[in-house]
């Protein structure tokens, strides 16, 4: 078989990359304000951000997507899944380090980067070892994320690393992601620094080439293992992560009734803004800091570049979930829904290329964001 | 290899602290259809998830004509078909496109594509999308998946549900002759197939008597 279809759209997190790539240009250009070394370290600190922007939506098609669970019955063998899943994840990281380069590009041609080609150079080394260690997340996810006998150490470390946050089978879940970026960017440290003595005109002597390779070649040897840890494990961590996710979605009964409904005098408007509410992670924590971001970046005096990208990164919390908004308003199901209900609002919902969720609902959702870029007017004509 | 179908020796599956299946044991010969009987939150999907792979028991062995589920997860699969209680179909894909993929993945001859179709009875509408399917046509195409290959075992949750009653009596006839055909059946049902049930030859198999319900939320399982 060559090719297993897909539930739904991949969700390669565009957004979040293109946003990461400006909080990268925009912090290396702010760091070139003070010195070389403060623009190599925060072009050094927000590399590993930008290999994490998308990397849940580039990974969720191993071992998350619906298809893996509804198709786990079928005797498909876990590499059709696993070359499946690549596609999409080799696309999402080549998009995440292009808009990485180009993030860092532009201030490099506006002549706002010390030495450009040694922070560029320095960047695709770091997204070499991405290509070669992201694989390995979900591989050690679908390894690890079983269960073992109980004397085994992998179930010892599955119980003392859970915390009781969630069953010890997807533990490993929790850590993988974080363990493979920050692997990433330790294995690739060494050869950034050959990198820039290798720039500084030093000759580079054999401890330099071997630090260098040496963490190279310990990530090909990872990268090679990948393929056949996600099959071992695949068939029955699935099945785990299934049962987890649904232990963690809670009792059935929900979060209390947000206070704000109250106010909403549209019911069809009210049952959105509640559903929405409910289906958004931390949604006041997102209202918060969306609201406190441009005077908490004034108060730490943030150079005027890094403030600006972390605002727009920070509205991307909120940005977000609206388009799932979207996404649900387009949904077959709820329009059905919504048409038959004798309400103002839902009027027309039910014809094709409507949505079901109303324009009232949206500037409800909309409000916060219109309140943040105020602030941020604001406080950008306070600095002027 | 055992001949039969399938054989579950002391399946326990327990979610958290609440224990949804204890020490279980259940064997399905080849041409017997075995129905899962008991109160909603019983373990009936529970179990019928266990014995398809979709949930994993916290002890015991399940032998799907003698190959073993965990250990030989491929293999085991190659010899059963599943319908599972909601049909959850990728979006943007053709009835006919679906039945062309499991045709590909359980390696079915032409004439099991013609039967899938013939099963299904879906006509003109496997050209259409199958989202947009009402959810009894989506059993329908489910079945079709069942008729592709060689299966010792068919895994069937709630099978006649959503289904109107010519497509109960095609669907009914279809799993007897599979069952004279040596298929063992295994399937979670209601009182009110008890018609169907009987038409079968089916013996019943009461899963539990717990009424709470399993934290996926499945009322009938």
């Amino acid at each position: 078989m060559s090719s297993l279809p897909r539930f739904r759209p991949p969700q390669l997190g565009f957004l979040a990359i293109v946003v990461m790539a400006m909080v990268l240009g925009f912090g290396a250009a702010a760091g070139a304000d003070h010195s070389e070394g403060a623009q190599r370290m925060t072009a050094a600190a927000l590399g590993p951000w930008m290999l994490l922007a998308g990397l849940h939506a580039r990974l969720d098609a191993f071992l998350r997507a619906p298809e893996r669970k509804a198709w786990l019955s079928l005797p498909i063998a876990p590499t059709e899944h696993w070359r499946a899943a690549q596609r999409e994840r080799r696309w999402g990281l080549a998009l995440a380090v292009t808009a990485g380069l180009a993030g860092l590009a532009v201030p490099a041609l506006l002549g706002g980067l010390h030495r450009p080609l040694v922070t560029l150079c320095e960047f695709a080394w770091l997204g070499l070892f991405a290509a070669l260690i992201e694989p390995c997340i979900p591989a050690w996810s679908s390894w690890l994320g079983r269960r073992f006998d109980d004397t085994a150490p992998a179930t010892h470390a599955q119980r003392a690393l859970g915390g009781g946050w969630t069953s010890p089978e997807a533990v490993v879940h929790l850590y993988a992601p974080a363990v493979g970026v920050l692997g990433a960017t330790a294995l690739a440290m060494p050869g950034q620094l050959s990198i820039e003595r290798a720039f500084e005109g030093m000759a580079l002597e054999t401890p330099h080439w071997a630090l260098a390779l040496a963490p190279l070649a310990a990530a090909a040897w990872l990268r090679v293992r990948a393929r056949s840890q996600y099959a071992t494990g695949y068939f029955e961590s699935v099945a785990w992560l299934d049962e987890a996710t649904r232990a963690l979605s809670g009792d059935g009964y929900p979060r209390a009734t947000p206070r704000f409904a109250a106010w909403v005098k549209d019911p069809w408007v009210r049952l959105q803004l509640i559903s929405f509410w409910r289906q958004t992670p931390g949604a006041p924590l997102r209202v918060l800091a969306l609201l406190a971001a441009p005077w908490t970046a004034l108060l730490v005096e943030l150079p005027l570049g890094l403030w600006a990208g972390a605002c727009v990164a920070i509205a991307l919390l909120w940005i977000e979930p609206l388009s799932r908004l979207r996404e649900l308003g387009r949904a077959t199901r709820w329009r059905r829904f919504g048409a038959s209900l004798p309400l103002a609002s839902s009027a027309g919902v039910g014809g094709a290329g409507s949505s079901a969720v109303p324009r009232g609902a949206w500037a409800w959702l909309a409000a916060p964001l219109v309140l943040s870029l105020s602030e941020v007017l604001w406080v950008w004509r306070m600095q002027a | 290899m055992s001949a039969l179908p399938l054989d579950v020796r002391g399946l326990s599956k327990f979610y958290g602290q609440h224990r949804v299946l204890e020490e279980l044991q259940l064997q399905v010969q080849a041409g017997e259809v075995v129905a899962l009987r008991g109160p909603n939150g019983s373990g009936k999907s529970t179990l019928l998830g266990c014995c398809s792979g979709g949930v994993i028991p916290d002890a015991g062995e399940l032998l799907i004509t003698g190959v073993d589920l965990r250990r030989q997860p491929l293999e085991a699969r190659r010899h059963m078909r599943v319908l599972p209680q909601q049909s959850e179909l990728p979006p943007g894909l053709t009835g006919r496109e679906l039945l062309a993929f499991w045709a590909e993945v359980f390696a079915a001859t032409p004439a099991d594509r013609t039967e899938a179709e013939a099963l299904g009875e879906l006509g003109e509408a496997l050209d259409r999308l199958a989202s947009t399917y009402s959810v009894g046509m989506q059993r329908r195409l489910h079945f079709g998946a069942m008729a592709m290959g060689r299966a010792a075992l068919f895994m069937l949750d709630e099978p006649f549900a959503g289904v109107d009653g010519a497509g109960r009596e095609r669907l009914c006839k279809w799993l007897q002759a599979q069952a004279q055909a040596g298929v063992g059946i295994l399937l979670a049902a209601h009182d009110a197939d008890a018609n169907e049930l009987r038409a079968l030859g089916a013996r019943e198999y009461r899963v539990g008597s717990d009424t709470a319900a399993a934290p996926d939320g499945d009322a009938d399982g």
